[in-house]
């Protein structure tokens, strides 16, 4: 129920901040100015003037002008910051450099360079609904200060970039001067890896065998076990197995570069997110091995050269992957 | 900053502020209470420096529960104030202990403000001005050291220049921003005691010269009033019981109905009462005030009209004491003695009276008679016990201080169907040339007599006139007689050591510094404050007050903004462009001089052809350059170093 309201809440501001709030946030890169920077006194400042507010009544009650001042003069210090923070945070640029995608079950980043003319003190970026995603930073000054905040995303998906709330509470904690940045863009969440079954990476390679394969003895990638020859010669022998079973054996490798598989979707065993997390294992596995592929999710068939290094496109592929299209 | 640095650090401080306050209370709650204040105080600063972790939920409130008991049971439910602002302490304090994330010592910070201001309540003096300022700065230095990673100097600096700038605004709305009343009232908190009591015993008063506390200040609007000795009246004793003068319930405080009285004023003076939570206040002879909270009594005393322990300022007119004749039912009062005891001062009194003509001549009889009889005034009086205490002073001791004069000759008197009351207050006080004001300390309380005498009215009657006539004019201090008795009475401190000069003339500076405090900040009330804005605007423009205040607020936080604003000026050369800029101009120096469209790089190997022996400086020197002006790096004291050595090493070879 209490989960309920705080969404409902949270769906109120969203609604009532993509109103309000103008285009001008919608940047890459932001410099905060008088018209895009928002001022309040934080939680801590509200309780402060309540306690300057009770200093000032106690004072007025007891006619008492040492309290009287004392309140006068919490109430200045709360002017003050409000000023104070205005001009710190005033002049700051923002830009957003990249994004870094994760698989899922990991938070993806997003990476921000900040400077300014000046100096400004205590900055924190925050994801704008949930606070817990934030960074911080104590100075910044001419020199680029490089901040880096993780977002609350954590399953396979495609995912428009937040709002990032911008803020400083300095001095002192009592205000809050704060303003966004919205870049616009998405961050891919890749499907988790999952190394698929071998019967089931067998099964798919010999349906595709007189097609594509054609697999020759090479020396990138081990394959199996054979018995030794002497012609062989000493380092292609496994001493582990030696170790085991006293019986020599020598190792036998694959020339990658001439297989060309294909991945399936409709081949995967498993549900959807299983199939997609196997795709991802098989995927980057590729890319090591240096092996040529073919994707095909659905509908779609894509060949790939692993040699034209576009791994993160089919990888963003996955996980904007959707059964029904 | 989501993360809370400085823990160590912010805790210490937190727990230094509280001990402080703990100090400040000292003498306004019980030891017991105060020692477990301390105790926690000092609990969470040892944690602290060991590093331990705070103590569990659990075990915190347990204690809270055993110190609630204590504080209920040390501070009492009687005075809300005392027991508000002890509750205030002990939570602030407990919060601290328990306090581990940000937001709890946000929280205590912020708590600490308002028990700041609590201890004004309790005492106004300048000390206590300076210390909570600093601990109101040092407050802030928290606030600033749990929101950053400064370091304490930092912070501490901050706070001092954000209050300093502060301070001054905070006083300009003191003075110009109209006060308003109280919104509703509220108790206030029962502090300093007054060495005076509605009874009076004469062996209770002897405590009183073991004080040099404040009791209040007389400021004269004319030069000082005269060589007469100065009573300030404060309780009126009707009733004598039990050897005891009591306040009547004719003359209790609470009972006395405000008179108004028109005055032919013999004297105006203002005084200005320290902290007391008595209803009871001061005044010469019959005293009237026009002040709000001070009500003018039929008897000519001053009461407060609601209890107001702070400092306050109020102003006097006295006249002679009352001519007006006594009713049966007054006379019958001043008349009664409603003991049996004490047959021998009954009878000497009769006696007296019996041997003169005339009520008035039995005044100077009873005068003789004290100094015939070789009576003494001394702090140190002999005990008397038992029921006839009278008798046994009159005809035995023969020794004692005021009390004991004031008891024995009222009863003498009304014995003699002489209506008399004794009075009690203070005689004399410390008089201070430079302001016209006079100080009165506990140690100057006193009792005396009134008598009303037909046809002449009420008139004081004081023995001590006769047994220590210097004791009448000055203060107790200055009564060469009982000098070294009274010194030894007294409680250490400034008074004690006057005898050396240096240390009298510190504590004179400091009484004046003091009195100069109470009368224009503390005692800065809206009486005062109306009267300044007249001064300064005139009767017809204080209504422009409100815009002024506004105003000048408004131009004061316009310039600070325009302030905070102003373009920094750049450095004229970033890095190390000033050091290549020298070393350009060294060269042309050594008439090495490059065309001017080449680039720096270009330029230094210009040089570095030119000079072929300290070709290895240049290349140096350029690389230097490359690093901090094309690949960003940050130009370090130590690559300074290396280049205004480089260019040493360029300018002294040849």
């Amino acid at each position: 129920m209490q989960k309920q309201r705080a969404s409902i809440f949270n769906n109120i501001k969203v609604t009532l901040q993509n109103k309000l709030l103008k285009q001008k946030h919608k940047k890459r890169t932001i410099t905060l100015s008088h018209n895009n920077i928002y001022i309040l006194p934080s939680v801590l400042g509200a309780f402060f003037f309540l306690v300057a507010l009770l200093n000032f009544i106690m004072a007025v009650n007891y006619q008492n002008n040492l309290i009287l001042v004392m309140a006068y003069l919490m109430f200045i210090v709360l002017l003050i910051s409000l000023l104070a923070g205005y001009s710190n945070i005033k002049g700051l640029t923002v830009s957003m450099l990249n994004t870094i995608p994760t698989y899922a079950a990991q938070s993806p980043h997003m990476i921000f360079n900040l400077t300014t003319d000046s100096t400004c003190q205590g900055v924190t970026l925050s994801y704008a609904y949930d606070k817990r995603y934030n960074s911080d930073c104590e100075n910044i000054d001419e020199k680029i200060t490089e901040l880096n905040l993780p977002l609350p995303f954590k399953n396979r998906g495609f995912y428009s970039l937040p709002r990032v709330k911008i803020a400083s509470h300095f001095p002192f904690g009592l205000i809050t001067a704060w303003s966004y940045i919205d870049t616009q863009e998405c961050v891919a969440i890749y499907p988790k890896k999952i190394n698929p079954f071998n019967n089931e990476l067998n099964t798919m390679q010999a349906s595709e065998n007189t097609d594509f394969k054609n697999q020759l003895l090479g020396s990138d990638d081990f394959n199996q076990l054979i018995k030794h020859s002497p012609e062989m010669g000493l380092q292609r022998i496994s001493w582990r197995h030696y170790a085991k079973t006293q019986s020599l054996m020598a190792k036998q490798f694959i020339d990658n570069e001439s297989i060309h598989t294909v991945f399936d979707f409709n081949q995967m065993q498993g549900s959807s997110e299983q199939r997609l997390s196997k795709l991802c294992f098989l995927i980057n596995d590729a890319y090591e091995s240096n092996i040529n592929f073919t994707l095909k999710l659905g509908v779609k068939a894509v060949c790939v050269d692993t040699r034209l290094d576009e791994k993160s496109r089919f990888l963003t592929m996955l996980s904007q992957f959707e059964e029904n299209v | 900053m989501s993360e809370l640095n400085n823990h160590s650090l912010i805790n210490i401080t937190l727990s230094s502020i509280n001990m402080c306050l703990i100090l400040l209370l000292l003498s306004f709650f019980s030891p017991l209470f105060i020692i477990i204040l301390a105790l926690l105080g000092a609990w969470n600063i040892y944690l602290s420096i060991v590093n331990n972790a705070k103590p569990k939920t659990r075990k915190l409130n347990i204690l809270a529960a055993i110190s609630l008991v204590v504080m209920f049971y040390s501070v009492g439910f009687k005075d809300t104030v005392n027991l508000f602002v002890a509750m205030l302490i002990m939570g602030t304090i407990f919060k601290l202990l328990q306090a581990h994330t940000k937001k709890n010592y946000q929280t205590v910070t912020t708590l600490n403000f308002f028990c700041l201001s609590a201890i004004y309540l309790f005492d106004q003096g300048i000390i206590t001005t300076v210390i909570v300022s600093l601990l109101f700065v040092l407050n802030f230095a928290v606030l600033a050291l749990i929101d950053s990673t400064h370091k304490f100097k930092k912070a501490f600096l901050g706070s001092i220049k954000m209050v300093l700038f502060g301070l001054p605004i905070a006083i300009f709305l003191l003075l110009f921003l109209p006060k308003l009343p109280a919104f509703w009232q509220l108790p206030s908190p029962k502090v300093a005691k007054t060495g005076l009591n509605e009874q009076i015993n004469p062996f209770d008063i002897a405590k009183l010269s073991n004080s040099d506390e404040l009791v209040f200040r007389a400021k004269f609007n004319k030069p000082k009033p005269s060589t007469h000795p100065l009573y300030w009246r404060a309780l009126i004793h009707d009733q004598f019981v039990n050897n005891t003068w009591q306040t009547s319930k004719y003359s209790r405080p609470y009972q006395v109905n405000n008179i108004k009285k028109r005055l032919t004023a013999e004297s105006d003076y203002s005084i200005i009462v320290e902290p007391n939570a008595n209803m009871w206040l001061y005044g010469l002879n019959y005293s009237s005030s026009e002040h709000k909270n001070v009500k003018s009594t039929f008897e000519g005393t001053l009461i407060k009209r609601k209890p107001q322990s702070a400092k306050f300022q109020y102003s006097v007119s006295s006249a002679a004491l009352n001519t007006d004749t006594l009713s049966k039912e007054q006379v019958k009062r001043y008349l009664s003695i409603s003991n049996t005891y004490n047959s021998q001062t009954q009878a000497l009194a009769h006696k007296l009276r019996n041997s003169v003509g005339s009520d008035a001549e039995f005044v100077s009889a009873l005068q003789l008679y004290f100094k015939d009889q070789l009576f003494s005034y001394t702090l140190t009086p002999p005990p008397l016990t038992g029921e006839n205490t009278i008798d046994q002073f009159m005809f035995d001791s023969k020794r004692g201080f005021c009390g004991h004069y004031a008891s024995a000759a009222a009863f003498m008197f009304r014995t003699a169907g002489i209506p008399a009351r004794v009075v009690s207050g203070y005689l004399g006080g410390e008089y201070n040339s430079s302001d016209n004001y006079y100080s009165i300390r506990q140690y100057d309380a006193h009792a005396w007599v009134e008598i009303y005498l037909t046809g002449t009215g009420w008139q004081i009657f004081d023995a001590t006139s006769t047994v220590a006539p210097m004791r009448l004019n000055g203060s107790l201090s200055q009564l060469q007689q009982i000098s070294d008795e009274f010194k030894s009475n007294l409680d250490f401190g400034l008074v004690s050591l006057s005898d050396f000069a240096v240390i009298n003339y510190i504590r004179i500076k400091l009484e004046n510094l003091d009195y100069k405090w109470s009368s224009w900040v503390v005692g800065f009330d809206k009486q005062k404050q109306r009267d300044f804005l007249k001064r300064l605007f005139g009767e017809k423009n204080i209504w422009l007050v409100p815009l002024f205040c506004v105003g000048v607020l408004c131009v004061i936080i316009g310039i600070y903004f325009v302030y905070l604003n102003f373009p920094v000026k750049k450095e004229k050369a970033i890095g190390i462009v000033k050091e290549y800029e020298t070393l350009v101009k060294i060269m042309a120096k050594k008439n090495i001089i490059s065309p001017e469209h080449y680039s720096p790089q270009q330029k230094l190997s210009y040089f570095a052809q030119q000079r072929p022996g300290n070709k290895p400086y240049f290349e140096q020197f350029n690389d230097l350059f490359v690093q901090i002006r094309y690949q960003q790096q940050a130009y370090t004291k130590q690559r300074k170093n290396q280049a205004i050595n480089l260019i040493n090493l360029i300018k002294n070879s040849k």
